[in-house]
């Protein structure tokens, strides 16, 4: 006898894949945010046995520049990827079409 | 091609990290070098972002154009043991991490970077007020070698006469911050506590509506803080309130040098309540000075100790800051400052100290050469007719026209100096 398919088991069937995508994608964000904010604390460890202000300037320039481009690639990986789902998914509705 | 994006963003780890991991490297360069040669943080990372972005997309758009390669599949996190750690370490982190004291180190060294051994910057007092109430809110622990090291570079810039503008908030937030510290005394501390609170109320009731003196409720007042002293048991915490505030009421009876001995010892205990310590080291520092650097040095602390919030139970001695300044501004010669420092304070002048204030301020007028406006002032003296000496000032005012010299003399000869009238009263 075949076995009856639900509409949530259909959905996510479909879309599945790239929700674990995305969850390995955060989970690899998550990671770097966690090295971000070791680094951090190892900046006030510096601080605190008053490490040359210039160095700790520069390493914070660095940092900072570090968060905002992992912050800032990871947006965009989410706004890419919604983007490539939809035109996939209107690909496929044209194909089940013809 | 729409089979390989599937592939790139759902299946294809690896590819996709890579191409994240480039697109990184492309947009920070851009970014950091444009933010380098002075472009805004914000234009920079919004020029970042776009390189890459762009790179990501390009990278995305090269992925499907092999039409015909195999896809390696290859996930980059694969291990659930590695994930499961990770978010073990970020709990654990979060859980054990004591955030308040990193904080608390955080502002300790922001303040001791903001205090160095040479003069304060110009921006150091802002941003000591900043940290001081950022603290005080959060609740943070800062050392008391800390806030002595504050305490001093803020003295030292009064003394210089630096930064005065900015300095009496930060001197305000150093104080509050004492202030809202908690003291865990010991038994005998807690009794210690108990005095003071019975001193407090007799010296409220002494400083009758801040324009005279009950002395023997006053006097009972030092008795009760003397009491709190001995009974602080070593405790530096209630040791130095308790000298403080017997300091506040002996200036109250005009016993300024007693007074500035228990500020001196409650500094020495690391207090950091400036507003007497500064006001009578300023006040003692003016009635014994010998040269005019002491006289400069003065008029520092007493511009910080008139600019300060003063606490509830020294509110009246504000007016002893307001009138001494004013004095060693007449003595350095700067007539303008003292007539501009005396003026405001005469409406709210103890009866005693009024008639001393306005021989001050027409001394200070005929001295600048506006002698209309000091025959005003010796008129209005004269008006009150609460002291029997304004008549014949008025006399002599209104005679300087005819010698200017002689008159000055006399007036001068005839002028009781403001600090001996706080010895006085």
């Amino acid at each position: 006898m075949e076995r009856q398919i639900g509409f949530w088991q259909a959905l996510w069937g479909v879309v599945r894949p790239d929700i674990l995508a995305q969850y390995r994608d955060t989970a690899i964000t998550l990671n770097l945010l966690l090295i971000i904010a070791m680094v951090q604390l190892g900046f006030f460890g510096l601080a605190l046995i008053h490490t040359d202000r210039e160095l700790l300037g520069v390493l914070e320039f660095l940092h900072k520049w570090a968060t905002v481009v992992v912050f800032g690639v990871f947006l965009y990986t989410i706004v890419a990827r919604s983007i490539a789902v939809a035109i996939t998914a209107h690909k496929r509705a044209e194909e089940s079409d013809t | 091609m729409i089979r390989r994006l599937h592939y790139f963003l759902a299946i294809d780890d690896a590819a996709r990290q890579r191409a994240a991991l480039l697109s990184a490297g492309a947009g920070l360069i851009p970014g950091m070098l444009l933010q380098w040669y002075g472009e805004p943080f914000d234009v920079s990372a919004y020029f970042s972002l776009a390189v890459a972005s762009a790179v990501f997309t390009l990278r995305i758009w090269l992925y499907c154009r092999k039409a015909n390669s195999r896809v390696s599949i290859k996930p980059v996190v694969g291990g659930r043991a590695f994930k499961s750690a990770a978010v073990a370490a970020a709990v654990f982190i979060l859980c054990v991490l004591p955030a308040p004291r990193v904080e608390a180190h955080v502002l300790d060294h922001r303040l001791r970077a903001l205090t160095p051994g040479a003069p304060l910057t110009s921006d150091a007092p802002k941003k000591i007020t900043d940290t001081l109430e950022l603290a005080q809110r959060l609740g943070l622990p800062v050392p008391s070698t800390t806030l002595v090291r504050v305490r001093n570079a803020i003295k030292g810039a009064a003394v210089n006469s630096s930064n005065l503008d900015e300095l009496p908030p930060a001197a305000d937030a150093l104080a509050s911050y004492g202030r809202s510290l908690e003291p865990h005394p010991t038994s005998r501390g807690a009794e210690a506590l108990e005095e003071m609170r019975l001193a407090g109320r007799l010296a409220q009731d002494a400083a009758i509506g801040h324009r005279a003196v009950d002395e023997a409720e006053a006097n009972a007042a030092v008795e009760a803080y003397t009491r709190a002293v001995d009974l602080s048991d070593g405790d530096h915490f209630i040791q130095s309130r308790a000298l403080l505030a017997r300091a506040g009421v002996l200036a109250l009876l005009g016993r300024f040098d007693e007074a500035y001995t228990d500020a001196k010892r409650a500094e020495a205990l690391d207090s950091t309540d400036l507003y007497p310590i500064v006001l009578l080291e300023g006040i003692v520092l003016a009635t014994h000075a010998k040269e005019p650097a002491d006289l400069r040095q003065a008029t520092g602390l007493l511009k910080l100790a008139a600019k300060m919030r003063a606490p509830s139970d020294l509110a009246s001695s504000q007016i002893m800051a307001v009138t001494t300044l004013a004095e060693v501004y007449y003595d350095l010669g700067q007539y303008k400052d003292s007539c501009a420092t005396a003026l405001p304070g005469l409406p709210s002048a103890p009866s005693l100290l009024r008639g001393a204030l306005y021989q001050l301020l027409s001394l200070c007028y005929l001295r600048s050469g506006e002698y209309e406006q000091a025959l005003t002032i010796a008129k209005a003296y004269a008006a009150r007719g609460d002291d029997p000496r304004s008549t014949e000032w008025l006399e002599l005012v209104s005679n300087y026209p005819e010698d200017r010299s002689s008159t000055l003399n006399l007036l001068e000869k005839k002028r009781e100096p403001l600090h001996l009238t706080l010895h006085r009263s």
